[in-house]
């Protein structure tokens, strides 16, 4: 007795804030926030999941490869012949990638201390290196989120590291998961980088068309050009394009480009073919200014020339970079029209300073535009005031994430560590560049695995159909207990009841997560629930029908029901408790709901029925039972 | 009020007649698995992209899959979910994943102007997380029937342990097998329940071994057949009423839980009707055969 009273005692202290939760109204919630309590409350109740009131799951894994070659320098073809190989494996295969990696260069006889000379002097100190450089990224990745999501203000978020290389974040409530992404997922490259000199970029063009030109891959593509231009004499492609002899198509050469299917006019990549066949690439760019421009249409195959691998060779070889601007930008067509084109800038491999430096940023207006300005710490602002002194005239880039955002000409030596970068497309994106800026660049990119959105509309569906069906169930099942045990029945649909609120409180306690599978499992919960009262009223049924008093009866239908409870139930804990290892989110929250419900059923059978009956059949004489 | 009085139907002896059922149910299950080549896995083990999206008024499905054809999006899959204004597509894994949330809502906003378009839903999981939790889900069931195996020959005897573990292998074929011809997919959701059904396959399972094992302390002297269908017997009413408010409250799951968990309720219906039969029908059945073809060679 004093045991189930202690119990019980305890099951009602779970009970508490649950019951007080859910009996609030409306009003009460609202004053009660405002004092502050009611989020104390709160965090004493069951958590929505977030397929119930809607929200964003996402798991990131932090790109090793990309660290690793970040971390080299000195990188050569010798280094990328390697490298490509170990991580073209990698795509699949969830293996160590510092591991294979340091494997391979041993077969191949590439030494690593070459690229990695700040890190050791042998492969085995160098990998060992590598590795911390892995783990000590993965940390600080954890770290630089958590300050952009407090920064981005999303209430309650959960951040959590799964695993060697992964992040789970989940976001509730989020309305627009495009925003979301890209600020988890920008690494925040704030880089400045001096462009090269005119003449040297009109080398690289000449180099590149000269490669380009006597390629097999480019003597294909004319060829499937040529068959193209004959062929296409079809109505609907002639409508939308501006036919000349001299002129060909590249979209048929790169594949179609992303504005196909929304724009209408600026499908074909028009390029004259002589001078195509002359200087592949050249031929597409424009002189705009001082600046090279890439015309919209022409991005796509631009592109594709670039990523080529003969031409990553010369571009990684030490001949500098590519890169483009992140706006587009229109131009009058000297024979009249407009076009869109982004600018295309060659700049030096290195760049001479990066965000590490950046102490403050700031987004704000400057002329109606959007802007971000930054401050630097001492170390970037010498570093800074050295480069631009060294280099006025110059033009130095302003790069995010590898995107040029402006251009300009170093005027004077800046010595106070301050600048600003414009070139954004609107008020949100500023805000959170200086929020990504402020919170630190990631040490290395980190790829989107996995997503899971669920818009609030669902979620709150999902709440109203579960709740509907768990009242149907219950009323179903409780009718029906009573309707076939009678007076034992009552007591057993008391104790489904019971053990409801029970399995919600001790979630409650626990601060689990009720998911929609979780509802699910609630209700499975009270269909299964009655199964020890039923194992125990079958067998007092049976002892009654031996010819046993009412008192003895229960007596010994209980003890005997015990243990095929026990047994029984065990087996169903025992997959709960897998499914508890195994899952993530929803899952995990359906195995928690079934462990619990389970558990305290088995508890709610032998301890809180047997009380009752206990109490009713020791007040009077009992001749009959109700059962 | 009472369904059953004391029933005494002989349970075993009509063992070949179950037998030859459940053989035909796995058979049929097998073969279309075969057909099929395996089970049809959802995109949380192929990787992919799933979109529910909900219109103002009903979509044409062509219009839809021929905003997702211009968009070259890979193999897609178009079909109404629920109601005929909410679709279901899938997409096999694409390159260009990254924004393809934004450019289906573009490209579907100029199929269907001046509709509102409400992406309820988007999941995206990659290649690699899928054969990852392929492995897990393989891992998981493989290592929860060995714990249930482990649990079982301590508590009661091997044999028993035996019997259980080919019950619940059979609730789990059928549910697959049944999931395989219905071409309904496999989805982490879809092994939940299969893991629930393991649990409750035993459930009922041990509660009629219990009874075997105590009838066997009891009555000594009495032929093991016998003591086999008391035990069935005697645990009957508790069987029904049990696999009865379970099945109620897994079918107004189905019918009132909404499209999301529809299919979860759809393979629990079918592990309680299957895990019923197979207490009576599989487990005790398999451990008396046992039984019989071991006792002769100890003797």
């Amino acid at each position: 007795m004093i045991v189930i009273g202690v119990v019980l005692l305890w099951a009602l202290y779970a009970l508490f804030p649950t019951i007080k939760y859910n009996t609030l109204s409306g009003n009460e919630k609202t004053s009660m926030e405002e004092e502050g309590i009611l989020e104390q409350l709160e965090k004493k109740t069951i958590r929505r999941g977030l397929d119930l009131q809607g929200g964003m799951h996402i798991v990131l894994e932090v790109d090793i490869p990309t660290l690793v070659e970040n971390l080299a320098s000195n990188k050569n073809n010798r280094f990328y012949e390697v490298f490509d190989k170990v991580k073209t494996g990698d795509e699949m295969s969830a293996e160590d990638f510092i591991n294979q990696f340091a494997t391979e260069a041993k077969s191949q006889d590439l030494r690593l201390n070459r690229y990695y000379m700040d890190y050791g002097s042998d492969p085995v100190s160098i990998q060992a290196a590598l590795e911390d450089e892995a783990t000590d990224a993965i940390n600080r990745a954890l770290e630089i989120l958590q300050n952009r999501i407090d920064e981005f203000g999303v209430s309650e978020p959960t951040i959590q590291k799964q695993g060697n290389r992964r992040v789970i974040v989940e976001l509730a409530g989020i309305q627009d998961p495009e925003r979301a992404r890209s600020l988890l997922q920008s690494t925040a490259l704030l880089e400045f980088a001096l462009l090269k000199d005119g003449a040297v970029t009109q080398n690289l063009l000449t180099r590149v068309d000269r490669i380009l030109k006597g390629s097999d891959d480019l003597e294909d593509l004319l060829e499937t050009k040529e068959d193209s231009t004959n062929e296409e004499q079809t109505p609907i492609e002639t409508e939308t394009r501006v036919t000349d002899e001299e002129e060909v198509s590249l979209t048929e050469l790169f594949g179609t480009t992303e504005e196909d299917t929304t724009a209408e006019d600026t499908t074909e990549v028009l390029v004259d073919k002589d001078l195509f066949e002359e200087r592949p690439f050249s031929s597409l760019l424009r002189q705009i200014g001082n600046d090279l421009g890439v015309p919209e249409q022409n991005m796509r195959a631009v592109t594709k020339i670039m990523e080529m691998s003969n031409i990553q060779d010369i571009l990684k070889g030490g001949e500098g970079r590519l890169s483009m601007s992140k706006e587009k930008d229109t131009w009058t067509l000297p024979e009249g029209g407009s076009e869109s084109f982004y600018r295309m800038y060659h700049l030096e491999a290195e760049a001479g300073l990066t965000g590490g430096v950046i102490e403050e940023a700031l987004a704000t207006l400057y002329n109606g535009q959007p802007i971000v300005t930054l401050s630097m710490n001492s170390e970037g602002a010498k570093t800074w005031s050295r480069m631009t002194g060294a280099n006025v005239g110059r033009r130095l880039a302003i790069l995010l994430d590898g995107n040029v955002h402006m251009a300009p000409v170093i005027r004077t030596k800046i010595s106070d560590g301050q600048t600003q970068v414009e070139g954004f497309a609107n008020m949100n994106e500023a805000k959170d560049i200086a929020i990504v800026l402020r919170a630190g660049a990631l040490p290395a990119p980190v790829d989107i695995i996995e997503e899971r959105t669920v818009g609030p509309s669902l979620g709150q569906d999902s709440i109203d159909q579960g709740t509907q069906s768990i009242i149907i169930g219950l009323v179903l099942v409780l009718a029906f207990m009573v309707f076939y045990y009678r007076g034992a029945g009552l007591i057993a649909s008391f104790a489904v009841l019971w053990n409801l609120i029970l399995v919600l409180s001790i979630l409650a306690m626990l601060k689990a997560t009720l998911t929609l599978p979780g509802i699910a499992g609630l209700i499975l919960t009270v269909g299964m629930a009655v199964d020890a009262n039923v194992i125990i009223f079958e067998r007092i049924r049976e002892e009654l029908g031996k010819g046993k008093t009412p008192r003895s009866a229960i007596d010994s239908g209980y003890s005997r029901a015990i243990t095929t409870i026990v047994d029984a139930n065990v087996t169903t804990i025992l997959a709960a408790l897998v499914l508890m290892q195994f899952g993530t989110g929803p899952i995990r929250g359906f195995a928690v709901v079934l462990f619990w419900g389970i558990a305290t059923s088995m508890f709610t059978a032998i301890f809180t029925t047997r009380t009752i009956f206990n109490l009713i059949s020791a007040k009077r004489d009992l001749k009959t039972l109700s059962i | 009020m009472r369904f059953l009085k004391e029933t005494n139907i002989d349970f075993l002896s009509m063992r070949r007649f179950g037998f030859v059922i459940s053989g035909s149910f796995i058979l049929a299950g097998i073969v279309s698995l075969l057909l099929q080549g395996g089970p049809l896995l959802s995109i949380d083990f192929t990787g992919g992209t799933l979109a529910q999206i909900r219109f103002e008024e009903a979509p044409d499905i062509a219009k839809v899959r021929s905003a997702l054809e211009a968009l070259d999006v890979g193999i897609g899959e178009v079909q109404t979910f629920g109601t005929p204004n909410e679709i279901l597509i899938r997409l096999q894994l694409s390159q260009n994943a990254e924004n393809l949330t934004t450019e289906l809502k573009a490209a579907l906003q100029a199929q269907f102007p001046g509709q509102s378009i409400d992406f309820r839903r988007v999941e995206t999981v990659g290649p690699k997380i899928g054969s990852e939790l392929k492995g897990k889900a393989f891992f998981a069931v493989f290592s929860a029937i060995i714990g249930i195996l482990i649990y079982i020959s301590i508590r009661f005897e091997l044999k028993f342990a035996i019997g259980a573990i080919a019950a619940l292998i059979h609730d789990v074929l059928i549910t697959l097998g049944v999931f395989s011809i219905l071409n309904y997919e496999i989805s982490l959701a879809i092994i939940a329940a299969f893991l629930t059904i393991v649990g409750y396959s035993l459930n009922d399972t041990i509660v009629v071994f219990d009874r075997v094992r105590e009838n066997m302390k009891l009555l000594k002297n009495i032929d093991s057949e016998t003591i086999f269908n008391k035990s069935i017997n005697e645990s009957l009413s508790r069987t029904i009423i049990t696999s009865l408010t379970t099945f109620a409250v897994v079918f107004i799951l189905y019918i009132a839980g909404g499209e999301v968990i529809r299919y979860f309720a759809f393979a629990m219906i079918v592990g309680v009707i299957v895990g019923t039969y197979s207490s009576i029908y599989v487990a005790s059945p398999v451990v008396f055969l046992w039984q019989q073809r071991m006792t002769p060679q100890s003797k």
